[in-house]
């Protein structure tokens, strides 16, 4: 009978017990509600009426996660940020009433009219923090520290949105660097992460690992062909299974030449990207060999010409003319 | 005469031990439950301790711990964000009943609407009841049997028109109202504590063995199916009758 009879009481006292408000957990509020009703109420407003006008705006405030009309139906909890918004909103309207120094009915009005207003703003802010705010992580699953209205605890949510985060393909050259990038733009926002692992995913073989750390970033220097393959990125949380789970599924390409091509303006230098076929390539040795043995064959025709102006020149009987410069215009070409 | 008394009574003995066999290691009749349990390596989170032998796929697993649970469509946040305290023991519940493979004695064939199979009244140890009641003291619900009379009209569960968002023990004022109601008896509160082995437990440590195996054994072996008890003792009469 006696444990029965206490958690009937814990029962009902769960029933009867006000359910706290969102701003109404912050000690500022509660802080802002006790001076206006120790220091502004007895200078401005009959002593009889203060306990009703009271009751009434703590009412009022603690109403404000009454939102029956919202389209997605308020979940009960709100965000730091959005708990600093309504609360620093909230405080400079008070602010604002007690500057005015209005008494009376004047006040009575003004003070509800300005609740009125603030709810209307918290309704808004509760809006956008369930739209964008809540859960922002698209896939995989993200912890986030959210306020209960009910019993203004702060607890880590789980968000869970996909086991994993999708596939990726990553085409790289020869030679360059292989970058797999697991950060997502919510991993900043999440809590209670642990660390970064990547691992090479065999066939049927079991997974090795690539590494482990707080980097986000793998980065493989001067790629080979093997490795190419798939692998798998992990980042850990601390209680419950993995935050995101990447996987990428990596190219080599052939490695990439830099062509170099003559400056057609002043100023601008354009060098063109090619991979080189085979059969372009030349042999150092052979360029060579090719120029010299075309320097041979101009020497001698150089020699022939030279000789034979030479055998003109005797027959006529005079002196050996020099010979004459020749102009250079001689195509060079290859 | 007294052989005939005889062979009765080793039947007697036999048929229980031969009929529980039947319903161990068995997985229930519905659209998420696989046909047999098996070992699964890919199960997450609050199903992991299942892995040896689970009537859940890893899907299935996975499905089960969101807000908005893809098995039935049945939304926890029907009064605002569970406590993640209160959500956890939701979803321990949800891995039991999709993944325990010891839960045979207690299937019964539903009738026509709705799934193959149910569960009724598997004992849940004190402490489990009493726990999932503590820690969801905090959160909010309308309803104290969540089985039926919910507004479907927008695709997932709202609370009816004239169910107001209370907390907990309001509508589950003791943890035994808690394990019992909620999905309408498929749970009871067994007055038994853990160590007993004589009530399942909805979780364990992954890094432990089922401690359900041995209590389902139990209760299979002494409980002989019905129409195999009544045909027994109407023959044990007639014998009687014909000595």
């Amino acid at each position: 009978m006696g444990p029965q009879v206490a958690l009937l009481v814990a029962a009902l006292a769960g029933c009867l017990l006000p359910a706290r408000s969102c701003v109404t957990c912050d000690r500022r509020v509660v802080a802002a509600l006790d001076a206006l009703e120790k220091e502004y109420l007895p200078t401005h407003l009959a002593p009889e009426r203060h306990r009703e006008v009271m009751e009434k705006i703590r009412q009022t405030v603690r109403n404000f996660r009454d939102l029956p009309d919202l389209e997605d139906t308020f979940m009960g909890v709100i965000d730091e940020a959005t708990m600093e918004t309504s609360v620093l909103s909230f405080l400079r309207s008070v602010r604002l009433i007690r500057n005015s120094d209005v008494a009376d009915d004047t006040f009575v009005k003004e003070f509800n009219w300005m609740l009125t207003l603030e709810k209307a703003a918290f309704r808004g802010y509760v809006t956008r923090f369930q739209r964008e705010d809540f859960c922002p992580n698209k896939c995989g699953t993200m912890l986030q520290l959210l306020i209960w209205c009910s019993n203004c605890k702060k607890q880590l949510h789980v968000c869970r949105k996909s086991r994993d985060c999708g596939v990726r393909q990553i085409n790289v050259h020869e030679t360059e660097d292989l970058i797999l990038d697991c950060e997502l733009d919510w991993h900043k926002l999440s809590q209670g992460l642990t660390y970064y692992s990547f691992y090479r995913v065999w066939g049927s073989n079991p997974e090795t690992l690539v590494s482990e750390g707080k980097r986000p970033t793998l980065i493989k220097r001067l790629v080979r062909p093997e490795d190419a393959g798939n692998y798998r990125c992990e980042l850990g949380t601390e209680r419950s299974g993995p935050a995101t789970v990447i996987h990428f599924e990596v190219t080599v390409l052939p490695k990439r030449v830099i062509e170099e091509i003559p400056k057609s303006n002043p100023g601008t230098q354009y060098q063109r990207f090619r991979s080189l076929k085979p059969s372009e390539c030349l042999n150092p040795k052979d360029a060579l060999r090719g120029f010299l043995f075309e320097m041979l064959i101009w020497g001698f025709v150089f020699l022939i010409i030279a000789a034979s102006r030479r055998r003109q020149g005797l027959g006529r009987g005079e002196q050996v003319p020099k010979v004459p410069k020749e102009k250079a215009t001689v195509p060079w070409h290859k | 005469m007294g052989r005939w008394w005889q062979l009765v009574l080793r039947l007697w003995t036999v048929v229980p031990i031969w009929a529980g066999d039947e319903l161990l290691d068995v997985c229930m009749n519905t659209k998420h439950h696989k046909r047999e349990p098996g070992p699964e390596d890919q199960l997450y989170d609050e199903c992991t301790p299942w892995k040896d032998n689970a009537c859940c796929t890893a899907s299935t697993s996975w499905e089960a711990h969101l807000d908005v649970s893809l098995l039935y469509n049945f939304s926890l946040i029907h009064c605002g964000l569970m406590m993640p305290g209160c959500e956890k023991h939701f979803i321990q519940a949800i891995c039991f009943y999709e993944c325990s493979p010891n839960l045979g004695p207690w299937i019964r064939k539903m009738d026509l609407a709705g799934p193959g199979e149910r569960i009724l009244d598997v004992p849940l140890c004190q402490e489990d009841c009493e726990q999932w009641w503590e820690d969801c003291r905090t959160s909010y619900t309308c309803k104290s049997n969540w089985h039926g009379d919910w507004d479907w009209s927008r695709g997932k569960n709202r609370c009816p028109a004239r169910a107001v968002c209370h907390p907990f023990p309001h509508y589950f004022p003791t943890p035994a109202d808690l394990c019992e109601k909620i999905w309408s008896n498929s749970f009871k509160a067994s007055p038994e504590g853990r160590n007993s082995g004589r009530c399942l437990q909805k979780w364990f440590e992954p890094t432990q063995d089922n401690p359900n195996v041995a209590v389902a054994r139990l209760f299979a072996s002494t409980a002989p199916p019905w129409e195999v008890s009544y045909s027994l003792l109407a023959f044990s009469l007639y014998l009687s009758f014909l000595s």
